[in-house]
């Protein structure tokens, strides 16, 4: 088991296209890290800097104590599994497993006794003996992860290991590569476009965009306190809602913006490091949104469609003078809600984020 | 309504067989009328159609007298040697000169490539002259590896090989490096059995091209004992020997038939190691 | 980390034997064969001298090369003709009816057939009492008996009929490959869409297949420059066959004359290289 430790690396392809720009990274031994952004934000760029399939251009890798920029893949201590899985076709189970070992000059019985021991954890004992061909996706999938248990390595490395199962089997392997975790208490570095599986995965996550990173922390931290409007957007589902406003008063732990048409909102933040007439975003998420059928309170508006999706319900609502659509997810079951009633939306104080006009967020005082 | 249309499909179906039939019969015509002069002891109605494409008084007979007339056995080992010894040549360079081509990077790989496919735009037959000077040289002349030589080489088999190592995909081969292969380990291990099915088929084209290559062994080759069957066959046929049209067509349907025994069995390599050539 | 792709030297290592196999024999010969084309070579002793264009000139005058080139230029005729009957034929093989194996199977055997062997049939087809004979007699369309090869007005397009049954099945297979990529859905929806075979054949098939039939297109025009095979084995260039390559190789191998093969190879190559370049520009355009 091992730390990674990554100094202001970088990596630049040809001259000057640079996709990671200088990310500075402590993965504490035992972690379970997820690297989360948009397709081309770099996270799989980084992820097999870490394998050593790319090139660094610059900073240092460590792995444990020992700086790995120059150590062969093979060498370092990880096992990879891959988004494809990349089984060797041509070999049966036992053989993609027992590969890295045979190469290691292992022991018979040692392969024999390590080969066992992966394909037991994962459940796939009786399949030892098939090529690859003849298993379902799921299996593929445990044995790509067998293939890197039986290496015992220090870093578990995974690049999008779930995107090509089916949604039922996601959430299978989700639980059990939680489990797994938990079992090797090993690092695992794991790389997803997926906010639910960064969510539910992960000891801690990084947020990439364009190359660099956006924000770490736990997932909690992440989504309660997102340090800017990348995050904000990003994790959550349906995304948080970002609204367009003027920051008008400022307290010592909250601020009054103003959205179009004069409407005032309270948040609980506090916004000194800005200054009153500053654009900033209002931000919200569907979640807390509180619609309300009659009186006075809040803002008002129409429902412009409903989802009923069982448990919840989205509705999507329009104020008058605001371009976005609202969303606003209620738990249970509505159906006296109706396209184009009018209703009334409270956005509590203490659920409201307010972001600067570079998207930084001003610090929640609740 | 209903019936219209039913009435039309079958229509259309045995148009379209019938078309089918014509064709058949246009590309295997010959091979009958070979197949039924050869079985047909009595050679009197060889050239009375249609007739003739049914055997009269069948019997073996100028099959077995092909082998006291011209040393078949003898073009036959030699085309099984030399087409075996080719299909080794072809695919060994074929791999090697492959792999290089579609996965390492390094000076001159674009100039390489390029040159290599330029030359199936020219007439190799130009090469006719120079290589048997070359041969002749090399005292290669009359000898079965002046007789392959030129053949293993070729731009096909490495534009085939270099495209089946361009389909493998990358993750297998960071795969391997992760577990540790060396280059020539990731090579032998990983690139090769994964393309195999890709190398059969350049071995069966390999093996059927040789087996049929007639002017090049014919221009090298002069004693008799080393011909193949394609030259062989050809010259006791049109040469002195030729007494016959019964003895030809029995010679010529024994030459084709270790080509169809050995095509039925790789039917399906034929549509699929183009299929990689054209893409 | 040093470059996990860099290796030159093994690269080089494992390019080495098809370089030197083909440098030997391919490239070498292009160059050698150029050369040959200004000397006179003589083949007892192996000496070659400078003998100033003779080569050149003589072939440039003499009435036997020209009609090679006017037959090889008449062989071109073809190239439409076989690319046409092997994209309907392919059509007609691509799809699930039963029996489609055997077919395709017995369109490729002429393919496969040694070009020698297949050559001594074809010469029995078109003897004079051959089956040519009886099927044009039959069908009412001929009187006297004709000795196919021996007639110089026709005897060129015996040859061309000849290389239409010994490649149409390998143009087969390269366009049922073509065929084979479209999604079936396009031709479905054309169905819908109240399109009749014919249609679909030609705004659908056709310009789908289009990338395949530009490179059967190439690769077809190239062999009909290159023909000379067909001759050997049926008529030796008698009744006026020769074609270039013909002439190249009965100048080496039955005059012995080096040279002029030689300088004869120098024009077949000059044009080949010609005719790739035109079609390459098409291929360029297309790809625009």
């Amino acid at each position: 088991m091992a730390s990674v430790t990554l100094k202001n690396i970088q990596k630049t392809y040809g001259k000057d296209v640079q996709v990671i720009k200088g990310v500075d990274l402590e993965i504490k031994n035992g972690e379970f890290v997820v690297f989360v952004g948009p397709s081309g934000c770099g996270k799989s760029t980084l992820l097999r800097m870490i394998a050593g399939l790319e090139d660094i251009t610059s900073g240092d890798l460590m792995i444990g104590d020992t700086i790995a920029n120059d150590i062969h893949a093979s060498k370092r201590g990880i096992a990879m599994v891959f988004q494809s899985y990349a089984l060797y076709p041509h070999m049966s189970v036992y053989d993609n497993m027992a590969f890295s070992l045979k190469l290691s000059g292992e022991s018979k019985e040692d392969i024999d006794r390590r080969v066992q021991r992966a394909a037991n954890i994962l459940q796939i004992t009786h399949l030892l003996e098939r090529k690859p061909k003849a298993l379902s996706g799921g299996q593929r999938q445990r044995v790509a992860i067998g293939r890197a248990i039986v290496r015992e390595p220090e870093v578990f490395l995974f690049d999008e290991p779930l995107s090509n199962l089916d949604a039922a089997l996601r959430l299978n392997m989700r639980v059990e590569l939680s489990k797994l975790h938990n079992d090797l208490k090993t690092t695992m570095i794991y790389v997803t476009h997926d906010q639910v599986e960064a969510m539910t995965l992960a000891d801690r996550i990084v947020v990439l965009n364009a190359g660099v990173i956006q924000q770490v922390g736990s997932p909690l931290e992440l989504y309660e306190h997102p340090s800017n409007l990348f995050v904000a957007g990003f994790l959550g589902s349906p995304k948080m809602n970002l609204l367009e406003a003027q920051l008008v008063s400022l307290e010592a732990d909250a601020a009054v913006v103003r959205l179009p048409k004069g409407i005032t909102v309270r948040a609980a933040v506090n916004a000194n490091a800005g200054k009153v007439g500053d654009k900033v975003t209002l931000g919200i998420r569907p979640e807390h949104v509180q619609l309300k059928l009659e009186g006075e309170e809040g803002v008002p508006a129409r429902i412009d469609l409903i989802e009923h999706l069982g448990d919840i319900v989205l509705a999507y609502v329009e104020v008058a003078g605001v371009n976005e659509i609202l969303c606003v997810k209620l738990p249970g079951n509505h159906p006296e809600l109706k396209r184009g009633a009018s209703v009334r939306l409270v956005f509590p104080e203490k659920s409201t984020l307010v972001f600067n006009e570079q998207g930084l967020a001003f610090k929640r005082t609740c | 309504m209903a019936l219209g249309k039913t009435a039309r499909t079958v229509i259309g179906r045995t148009l379209h067989y019938a078309g089918l039939v014509l064709f058949a019969i246009f590309t295997a015509f010959p091979f009958i009328w070979a197949l039924s002069v050869g079985l047909s002891q009595d050679a009197s109605n060889i050239w009375i159609f249609p007739r003739a494409f049914w055997p009269t008084d069948p019997s073996f007979g100028w099959f077995i007298r092909v082998f006291h007339e011209m040393p078949f056995m003898t073009y036959l080992g030699n085309s099984a040697l030399m087409s075996f010894w080719t299909v080794v040549g072809v695919t060994v360079v074929s791999v090697l000169a492959g792999y290089p081509l579609a996965r390492l990077k390094f000076a001159g790989r674009n100039f390489i490539f390029v040159a290599i496919i330029a030359t199936m735009m020219l007439p190799s037959e130009v090469a006719l002259v120079p290589n048997f000077i070359t041969m002749k040289h090399l005292g290669l002349l009359n000898t079965m590896t002046g007789a392959i030589l030129p053949n293993i080489a070729g731009a096909f088999g490495i534009f085939l090989m270099r495209q089946a190592f361009e389909a493998v995909p990358q993750d297998l081969i960071d795969a391997a490096r992760v577990d540790g292969a060396t280059e020539l380990q990731i090579m032998w291990r990983i690139m090769v059995p994964v393309c195999a099915p890709s190398i059969a088929a350049l071995a069966i084209f390999t093996l059927v091209n040789e087996w049929n290559d007639y002017l090049w062994p014919s221009i090298v080759l002069n004693s008799k004992e080393k011909l193949p069957l394609a030259v062989g066959v050809f010259n006791d046929l049109t040469g002195p020997f030729a007494t016959s049209t019964s003895l030809v067509m029995a010679a010529i349907v024994m030459t084709i038939i270790p080509v169809l025994i050995f095509f039925a069995f790789t039917q399906r390599y034929f549509v699929s190691g183009l299929d990689g050539a054209v893409k | 980390m040093k470059t996990s792709n860099s290796y030159t030297t093994i690269a080089y290592l494992f390019l080495a034997p098809a370089l030197i196999l083909m440098g030997v024999l391919t490239f070498w010969p292009v160059g050698y064969n150029t050369y040959l084309a200004f000397q006179d070579y003589s083949i007892a002793d192996g000496s070659s001298t400078w003998n100033n264009f003779a080569n050149f000139k003589y072939i440039a005058h003499e009435e036997l090369f020209w009609n090679a080139l006017k037959n090889s230029a008449l062989y071109l005729l073809i190239v439409p003709v076989i690319q046409l009957a092997a994209l309907i034929v392919a059509k007609m093989v691509n799809n699930k009816l039963p029996g489609m194996t055997l077919f395709r199977a017995l369109f490729y055997i002429p393919v496969i057939t040694s070009i020698s062997i297949a050559g001594v049939v074809w010469a029995n087809v078109y003897k004079y009492d051959g089956v040519l004979t009886w099927l044009l007699q039959s069908l009412g369309l001929l009187h006297d008996q004709v000795n196919w090869l021996g007639e110089p007005s026709i005897a060129l397009y015996m040859l061309m009929i000849f290389t239409f049954w010994k490649g149409i099945g390998y143009y087969m297979v390269l366009y049922l490959a073509g065929l084979q990529a479209i999604p079936s859905e396009v031709e479905e929806a054309a169905i819908l869409d109240g399109a009749n075979a014919f249609q679909r054949f030609w705004k659908i098939t056709v310009p789908m297949v289009k990338p395949t039939i530009l490179l059967c297109t190439l690769l077809s025009t190239i062999a009909a420059i290159k023909v000379y095979l067909e001759v050997i084995v049926l008529t030796k260039g008698q009744a006026d066959t020769y074609t270039a390559l013909f002439y190249v190789y009965d100048q080496a191998f039955r005059n012995y004359n080096f040279g002029r093969a030689a300088a004869a190879g120098v024009v077949v190559t000059l044009i080949c290289v010609v005719l790739a370049a035109i079609q390459f520009r098409l291929f360029g355009d297309d790809k625009k």
